[in-house]
């Protein structure tokens, strides 16, 4: 019986989660009429004619996030890396800051000395350890 | 003689379904573009007619709400842009800004699976169904700094919503298409509504109505094939300087 129930749980668990998914792809439009129509218009004067051919286009122009400095994460990794303060300065999941944990500062302050060894070397793009979700962000 | 004559009737059928189809595939497609962009419970709006020539991939775009000015921009993302008040036109060569990187290209000519992603450098990883939802995600090219993956879900063949990920849980910008409305050989939404997350937490909402959509097999807009006067003064050097 208590079998029986923890799988109607679970399925219905699984039922809500793809239900939210579902509704999380349409927008509530009368809560964005809403917004627009309590906003302050404000003059587009100043902005100049690139500028206005380029908001309708398909170039995420929004989604570079900000850029990271080398020298800043290779401190944090120096002072802090066994603690994984460098991973999230970077960016990364919560699991990595974990893992750094669990393994005694990244199995034993190894991770974190590659981390300052690849991070010194690429220096000059450090794009592929930024948002890395990997414990191991150079592999 | 007959078979000549079912000959003649055979050709005739095909040049007619030809020219009917021709005429169908909307090859200049006019329509009047409202955007609205929202930060920080302030809007700006602004009102264009836009043009587009499907054969030759031009999209001429007609700026009156603010100051007036015509853009004219191609596939190859030379762009220019001319004031008739002064009589002054302007170069530029934006590879972002092409032709072929506007939502309409992509709508009238149904390339619809991807929205451009492939053409970005994206990577089709994984495609599921949630409910009445089909769902792709596509994993970013490397050189796309910030971006880890897109997710497109469609409803009916037709893309909804997408989503640019930062990481699995760290979204930066939300599209939803809505409004759906059938021509003879595409589709279009009518309403598009952009989201982008800001690293400070804001947002910066971007609303995209299309209306007076016209579909034609001709170029009967006034802006369609638009010359700039050649004696037009080149202030391109100018504001470069």
């Amino acid at each position: 019986m208590k079998k029986l129930l923890l799988a109607i749980v679970l399925i219905a668990s699984v039922l809500c989660v793809k239900q939210a998914n579902a509704s999380s792809y349409s927008v509530n439009e009368q809560a964005i009429d809403q917004l627009f129509v309590n906003a302050v218009e404000t003059s587009m004067i100043s902005v100049n004619a690139t500028d206005l051919s380029s908001l309708a286009t398909n170039v995420p122009t929004t989604v570079m996030a900000a850029q990271k400095d080398a020298v800043v994460a290779i401190v944090l990794d120096f002072f802090l890396g066994g603690l994984g303060i460098h991973r999230f300065y970077l960016g990364t999941e919560t699991m990595t800051g974990i893992g750094y944990i669990l393994t005694c500062g990244g199995i034993f302050g190894i991770v974190p000395l590659v981390d300052f060894v690849v991070l010194i070397i690429d220096n000059k793009d450090i794009s592929k350890y930024v948002n890395n979700p990997k414990f191991f962000m150079w592999n | 003689m007959n078979q000549s004559f079912q000959g003649i009737l055979l050709f005739l059928g095909f040049f007619l379904i030809n020219v009917s189809l021709q005429a169908q595939q909307g090859s200049y497609i006019s329509l009047k573009q409202q955007t609205e962009i929202l930060e920080n419970k302030k809007k700006i709006s602004n009102e264009v007619d836009l043009f587009y020539d499907n054969n030759k991939q031009i999209i001429t775009k007609y700026y009156h709400s603010a100051k007036e000015f015509i853009l004219v921009t191609n596939a190859l993302g030379e762009i220019k842009t001319y004031y008739p008040a002064s009589n002054e036109v302007d170069y530029k060569q934006i590879s972002e800004l092409s032709s072929k990187r506007n939502l309409i290209y992509y709508f009238a000519n149904n390339l619809t699976d991807d929205l451009g992603l492939v053409d970005e450098g994206f990577n089709l990883v994984s495609n599921t169904n949630e409910n009445q939802f089909y769902v792709t995600l596509w994993k970013a090219p490397s050189f796309l700094k910030g971006i880890e993956t897109v997710k497109m879900v469609f409803e009916n063949g037709l893309p909804v919503y997408s989503e640019y990920q930062a990481s699995r849980k760290k979204i930066v910008k939300k599209t939803y298409y809505t409004n759906y409305k059938d021509f003879t050989q595409f589709r279009l939404p009518l309403k598009i509504i952009e989201i982008s997350y800001l690293p400070s937490g804001d947002s910066i909402i971007n609303r995209t109505l299309f209306s007076n959509i016209k579909v034609s097999s001709s170029p009967d807009g006034k802006y369609f094939n638009f010359k700039i006067p050649d004696d037009a003064k080149s202030v391109s050097i100018a504001k470069g300087k």
